[in-house]
């Protein structure tokens, strides 16, 4: 059995699954499992959380299949919101501190110099860091702007509140992240860029 | 250029980092999840093979299925035109509850099956 291809929709892939097609599986699993995983891991901070979710907001994507209705929404939206509303279960159960990182593998990057790829971890890090201090909304919102990529509208779908509600919430977000990042910019060496 | 929007530049350099730091799903997870997916899929064609069938189709196909269920039909509607309409050889049903053009009530009706009786 052949991929579907990368030019079928969302929907029409989760429609195929729907029927048998187990092919559709493995290419909605190429195309949202990182999705799934990148944001429960900056969520949450922790990658063996982070791929716990990203597992079960996957099951939950298989056994909703049947009942999906095409063009009623994005099947990305669909996930970013079970991804997030397991992340918030999971902050509810053990409300601790955020974990590093540290155990994020880095991929390598011919063109960077060791040294470059060091800075690129360190602020990585240290941006989580100042993630982890924010409040769950905030931080989910920022994730969603500004690493996911993610629109105003689609965030605010995601999170069920209003587009200047999303705008409010990332704006303070990053005023938060850049008073918590200001102190480190010598150690990591970003007024050089 | 304000403050501001130089503390949002810096800001940028962090996020283009983070995302250079994240994108790969970890070994063993997508074959965890398609896993996942062939189970759910299974599991549906076994709920269909347990569903039992309705009340309604256990006594249709207990009657014998459509030919069956024709006869049936057949048979009601004669027993039905028959009634309204029975062949003058029968008597008139009409005669066993009347006398003398009135409805016998239920105390007489009862009264002359015990006579007959």
């Amino acid at each position: 059995m052949t991929s579907t291809g990368a030019a079928v929709s969302d929907d029409a892939l989760l429609i195929l699954f729907a029927n048998g097609e187990q092919a559709a599986a493995r290419d909605l699993t190429q195309r949202l499992a990182p999705r799934a995983f990148g944001v429960a891991l900056r969520v949450l901070g922790d990658r063996a959380e982070a791929e716990d979710v990203a597992q079960e907001a996957m099951v939950r994507l298989w056994r909703m299949a049947p009942d999906w209705q095409p063009g009623t929404a994005k099947v990305s939206t669909w996930l970013y919101r079970v991804t997030l509303n397991l992340c918030l279960d999971i902050k509810r159960r053990r409300r601790g501190g955020m974990a590093r990182l540290d155990d994020v593998p880095d991929p390598p990057d011919p063109k960077e110099s060791a040294a470059e790829h060091l800075q690129h971890v360190a602020r990585a890090d240290a941006l989580q860091s100042a993630l982890g201090a924010l409040p769950d909304r905030q931080r989910e919102a920022v994730v969603l702007r500004h690493l996911e990529g993610l629109s105003n509208p689609e965030i605010a779908e995601i999170m069920d509140i209003s587009t200047e509600a999303v705008e409010s919430l990332t704006a303070r977000g990053k005023r938060a992240l850049s008073r918590a990042l200001a102190g480190r910019r010598d150690e990591l060496g970003y007024s050089d860029d | 250029m304000t403050d501001t929007d130089k503390e949002m530049i810096e800001l940028d350099v962090f996020f283009e980092a983070a995302r250079r730091e994240t994108a790969e799903v970890p070994d063993g997870l997508a074959d965890r999840i398609v896993a996942d997916a062939d189970r759910v899929r299974q599991s549906w064609s076994v709920s269909a093979q347990k569903l039992r069938p309705g009340i309604l189709r256990q006594l249709y196909d207990m009657l014998g299925g459509w030919p069956a269920m024709g006869g049936l039909a057949t048979a009601c509607a004669a027993g039905v035109w028959l009634g309204f309409s029975p062949p003058s050889m029968l008597p008139d049903p009409a005669q066993f509850v009347m006398v003398d053009g009135t409805f016998l009530d239920d105390d007489s009706l009862a009264t002359a099956m015990a006579e007959e009786g």
